[in-house]
């Protein structure tokens, strides 16, 4: 789904930057009137793009803990009772259905992942070229359109159920994953791996000593990437579960809105807790690249 | 993530596609061993499908009716009704509007936070691209429930702008959702753009500043070349995730009112499922493979001109 | 290398090993068992959670209550009960899939009449004929009502419920315009007169609500716009042939009818019209909250003011609101649709399933629970002396019982999918008038008509003169 990924052949000068993680310029161009005043501007341009972001974001904190809520902002009247409302009975249940979908699919995703990145990275494949390509067409094709015939085979078999539907999620996340994971790979140098090979070890003993431990950047990156899009995925549960007790929580979640007596504290606070897990990721995921999760420019780590 | 992608966009070229590594020359068995279970998978759970939607979509499969049970191949009798259908032609319309609107809106936006950010103060920076970041986090789901929240009547952008009582979301529905998909698009831009800028050198800009060159020169003549494939890459990721879009509009507003936010995947899923039109409703979805495709053979040629 | 080779593998054959008995599993579980009196036999029971009862609770209770009584009395059966979540489209679609597999498929499911034939035609349904023969109640519905499952000589599904419409006001605003009580219109000027009054008198007040929109599903019509159609002078919406009609001037009259509510100003907003929480139901919070003039709504309004319901809980309805018959256009006698929600039988149960199936209609339709679940869900009961049964009456005195009485007076509502595509149609221009009023009944007729042509071909759809 993304662009041609190279490794990485050397980071390029950069300015010094000073304690606070600010560009040190050159004396020529430190901060002047002018430059005061653009700064100034910057900061409230920004300040405003921020605050229409955070808009939308107000709704879901504020509701979530007002015990009557409504789909207006208003001052709270603070309470907890939604979060327990949300984190029993079916709605948990759901929770825990989504939980099991994203691991299983994240954990068949990275497995085969991993072998497959590995072996396009370091071995000769006849017809790589094509193949490359056609993992990378097969992650832009859209998931919507595959969900009928899917369902129509799952159909016929029977899989309406939690775990084929894990499979089916593993293989839609699967081709950015290989992607991702070859690029690491790519970048672990080959001496390691060619002493290991002296000491003869099996593939797989360097797989789980020498690849793994160094592309492990790389590769929880593509784990986090699968479990993400497993967690998230609406549509694919949607045709594919047929039992009530199985649905995750997507689908939960969209129940609320249909039915006739809106529980808006509820939903909030549902929401907030389906995205908990997905924000922790994406900070662990941070901490794992030296480079870390660049915010437009300046902060490192 | 962020970082491959960075550099892949400051150093680009088509051919590192498929990169090999010269320690290896000959071809191991093992390999194929390697490659199973991935493309196991993927033949299976994709390419059977993918074929089996390829066919379905010219039969008269559905999903209640008489021809539920006894259904057949019907050759091009539905690309005959796709021709007249102008539903799909609206839909076909309405989908274009919808990637458009959120490329032009996730690029700008994008560029401009990323180069803004850059330049700001860091506490600055860190809140304002925390948002903008943890908007894109958000699943599409709940994106979706948020964004219904705060643009139906009586909601946050009712009680922001002191028009209390209108239906943002039912007056300009699909205004309303191309905004909601550039909102959640924009920090994954912002973040990839941020790295790209960093790569620029900095000795291009001071040699530019040196030569007077205005900000607006500066800027096309040094930055945007340099930027062109992130740019370029952006543009396609928008595009396909755009164009696969459903979660985000089907919670908002069904597709509806009426027809207005029928994108292709919706107008599928309504035809195969409310509708019962399944193969109707996997034709559609076959055109956009057709697009979707459409959209890489353009990027990789585009690409490779750099 | 080889060990990874074979672990990978493993772990594949290992995988397609578990779906395959997972699959099995659910099959066996649901599925047939051998037939023997003492053998445990398992039926599945598939109904809406949210949208059949007026609130889910209430639901999980009277299937909860059935079901007790059920397996009391034949122990050997298990009930499994299906609540499928969802609004009115999405149950619909799933019970669709849930049809579609032999091994999901529900041994019995409550599905809105309008499903009947599309789900016979697929053969998905198994006829009641002699079934019904059989019980004591069937005889006790009105004609029309024991003809709603009725196709080609098969009877392939039953009612436990009908909705029929009516006219609602709020006593004191009517007052208030300046129109005499009890209000009973004699045709749709008389309506729109009223409304204008109100408007005059009350300008915060809705005037006159009336459903338009897709966004409650197929049913949403029918508490709209098909009942103005069934008091027009060509109320037939599809042939005997088959064919869907989409230009008509009883369509033309309907459609001029909200149009020339929606321009006047006389509507509600679509912020209402449209919302997906149940739009139907929203005239009774209107009507609580003294925000609503009159409307054209369902039976199951009144049963909202219940406490039981509370939606809201509303004490004084009986006394603070009247009901209407919905007159026809001319002026003749009352109109309104007829919808139900119907049992089925799936065509693939077993004989003891079926059985075991039949004896749980029984307890379902026994007088009390039938009583419950009209109260509950908003329903007339089907049969005929129930209407004055204390039981019922009293519950939502007194809509309930004006609500039987105008019962007489309805046709019930065509059954195919070539209806799904046209209802869809007639719900979206309903909803274009609504939200842009200068649209005039006869642009909306014209769309009405290229977009069901579209869809269905020109061989399925007629007009009529």
């Amino acid at each position: 789904m993304t662009t041609h990924m190279d490794t990485n052949p050397g980071n390029p000068p950069e300015l010094e930057t000073s304690a606070d993680g600010s560009p040190v310029l050159p004396p020529e161009n430190r901060p002047t009137q002018s430059t005061a005043l653009r700064s100034l501007t910057t900061n409230t341009v920004l300040g405003g793009i921020g605050l229409l972001f955070v808009a939308p974001m107000l709704w879901l904190l504020l509701a979530s803990v007002d015990s009557h809520a409504s789909w207006g902002i208003e001052w709270p009247h603070f309470s907890l009772i939604n979060f327990k409302h949300v984190l029993t009975g079916s709605l948990l249940h759901s929770l825990f259905n989504s939980v099991i979908l994203a691991v299983i699919s994240t954990a068949i995703a990275s497995i085969a992942g991993v072998f497959a990145a590995y072996s396009f990275s370091r071995r000769k494949i006849p017809f790589k070229g094509p193949l490359l390509l056609f993992i990378l067409f097969s992650s832009g094709v859209p998931l919507t359109i595959m969900v009928i015939p899917v369902y129509e085979i799952f159909a016929r078999f029977g899989f309406l159920s939690l775990f084929p539907t894990a499979v089916f999620l593993s293989v839609t996340s699967l081709p950015f994953e290989v992607y991702l994971m070859k690029n690491f790979i790519d970048a672990v140098p080959i001496d390691f791996e060619e002493a290991a090979r002296m000491e003869q070890a099996s593939t797989l003993q360097i797989l789980r000593r020498v690849i793994v431990p160094l592309a492990m950047p790389g590769i929880a990156a593509a784990a986090i990437f699968g479990f993400v899009n497993a967690w998230g995925s609406f549509i694919v549960p949607l045709i594919l579960i047929s039992s009530n007790s199985q649905q995750p929580a997507p689908i939960a979640l969209y129940t609320f809105l249909t039915l006739p007596k809106v529980e808006f504290g509820n939903i909030a606070a549902y929401s907030l807790v389906f995205c908990i897990p997905v924000f922790v990721l994406y900070a662990a995921s941070a901490r794992l690249f030296r480079e870390g999760f660049v915010l437009g420019g300046g902060v490192k780590g | 993530m962020t970082a491959i992608l960075s550099d892949a966009a400051a150093a680009p070229h088509v051919g590192d596609l498929w990169k090999t590594r010269h320690d290896k020359t000959r071809f191991q068995w093992s390999s194929v061993a390697l490659l199973t279970p991935a493309f196991g998978l993927l033949a299976v759970l994709f390419l059977i499908p993918m074929g089996y939607a390829v066919y379905l979509g010219l039969t008269n499969l559905t999903l209640v009716g008489p021809t539920a049970i006894k259904w057949g191949y019907t050759g091009t009798q539905n690309l005959v009704r796709m021709k007249s259908d102008t539903e799909f032609w609206t839909s076909l319309w309405t989908t274009g509007f919808f990637i458009a609107g959120s490329i032009v809106g996730v690029v700008v936006i994008g560029y401009g936070l990323a180069s803004l950010l850059m330049r700001a103060r860091p506490w600055m920076r860190i809140i304002v691209g925390g948002i903008v970041v943890i908007a894109w986090m958000m699943p599409a789901v709940t994106a979706g429930m948020t964004w219904y929240a705060s643009t139906t009547g009586g909601g946050t952008f009712g009680t922001l702008t002191g028009l209390h009582s209108t239906n943002f979301l039912d007056n300009a529905p699909l205004l309303i959702v191309t905004l909601a998909n550039i909102w959640s698009m924009t920090g994954f831009c912002m973040l990839v753009m941020g790295a790209a800028l960093r790569n620029i050198p900095s000795e291009a800009i001071e040699a530019a500043v040196v030569e007077n060159a205005s900000p607006w020169q500066r800027f096309r003549l040094i930055v945007l070349p340099l930027m062109r494939p992130t740019i370029i890459a952006v543009v396609l990721l928008v595009a396909l995730l755009s164009l696969a879009n459903f979660s985000l509009i089907y919670i908002m507003t069904q597709g509806g009112p009426g027809t207005a936010t029928n994108i292709l995947p919706l107008y599928s899923y309504e035809q195969a499922f409310t509708f019962n039109n399944l193969a109707y409703g996997a034709l559609i979805g076959n055109v956009m493979v057709i697009i979707a495709s459409i959209f890489g053979v353009l990027y990789v040629r585009i690409a490779a001109r750099s | 290398m080889k060990i990874m080779k074979k672990a990978s593998l493993h772990k594949l054959i290992a995988g397609a090993a578990v779906m395959t008995m997972a699959g099995t599993a659910i099959t066996l579980g649901g599925g047939a068992m051998t037939a023997g009196a003492a053998s445990k036999v398992t039926i599945s029971v598939a109904y809406a959670a949210n949208t059949t009862f007026d609130t889910t609770p209430l639901g999980t209770t009277w299937w909860g209550q059935v079901k007790k009584e059920f397996e009391a009395k034949y122990p050997n059966v298990t009930v499994k009960l299906v609540a499928v979540q969802g609004g009115e489209p999405d149950f619909l679609t799933k019970l669709a899939l849930l049809y579609h597999t032999a091994s999901t498929a529900p041994t019995l499911a409550q599905f809105p009449s309008t499903e009947i034939a599309l789900y016979a035609s697929t053969d998905y349904l198994m006829p009641m004929n002699k079934y019904l023969a059989t019980t004591s109640w069937f005889k006790e519905y009105p004609k029309v009502i024991q003809n709603e499952g009725l196709i080609k000589g098969n009877i392939y599904a039953v009612s436990s419920g009908e909705n029929n419409v009516g006219l609602y006001y709020d006593k004191a605003i009517l007052t208030k315009a300046g129109i005499k009580l009890p209000w009973q219109p004699k045709n749709w000027q008389d309506i729109i007169t009223a409304a204008q009054a109100i408007k005059k008198a009350e300008p915060k007040v809705i005037p006159l609500w009336l459903n338009a929109g897709t966004a409650a599903g197929p049913n949403g019509a029918g508490y709209g716009i098909l009942n103005m159609l069934a008091g027009s002078s060509t109320p037939t919406i599809q042939t005997s042939s088959g064919k869907m009609v989409v230009s008509s001037p009883g369509i033309l009259q309907a459609l001029n009818f909200y149009h020339t509510v929606f321009a006047d100003g006389l509507g509600a907003p679509t912020s209402q019209l449209f919302s997906p929480n149940n739009a139907p139901n929203i005239p009774s919070t209107d009507f609580f909250k003294g925000t609503l003039g009159i409307a054209v709504s369902a039976n199951f309004i009144g049963g909202n003011w219940t406490k039981q319901v509370s939606f809201p809980y509303w004490a004084q309805a009986s006394t603070a609101m009247g009901v209407a018959g919905l007159p026809t256009a001319s002026g003749k006698g009352y109109a309104s649709t007829l919808s139900g929600w119907d049992y089925g039988i799936s065509s693939g149960a077993s004989a003891a399933q079926a059985t075991a199936a039949e004896n749980f209609m029984n307890i379902a339709q026994q007088s009390t629970n039938l009583i419950d679940a009209g109260n509950w869900a908003g329903w007339v009961p089907p049969v005929q002396t129930d209407w004055t049964v204390p039981l019922y009456t009293n519950f939502a005195a007194p809509f309930n019982e004006e609500f039987g009485k105008l019962l007489p007076y309805s046709t019930e509502l065509p059954s195919s999918s070539n209806y799904n595509v046209w209802v869809q149609g007639m719900e979206q221009v309903s909803g274009t008038i609504a939200q842009t009023p200068s649209t005039t009944g006869a642009q909306a007729m014209a769309t009405l008509k290229q977009y069901v042509t579209n869809q269905l071909g020109p061989s399925e759809v007629t007009t009529l003169p």
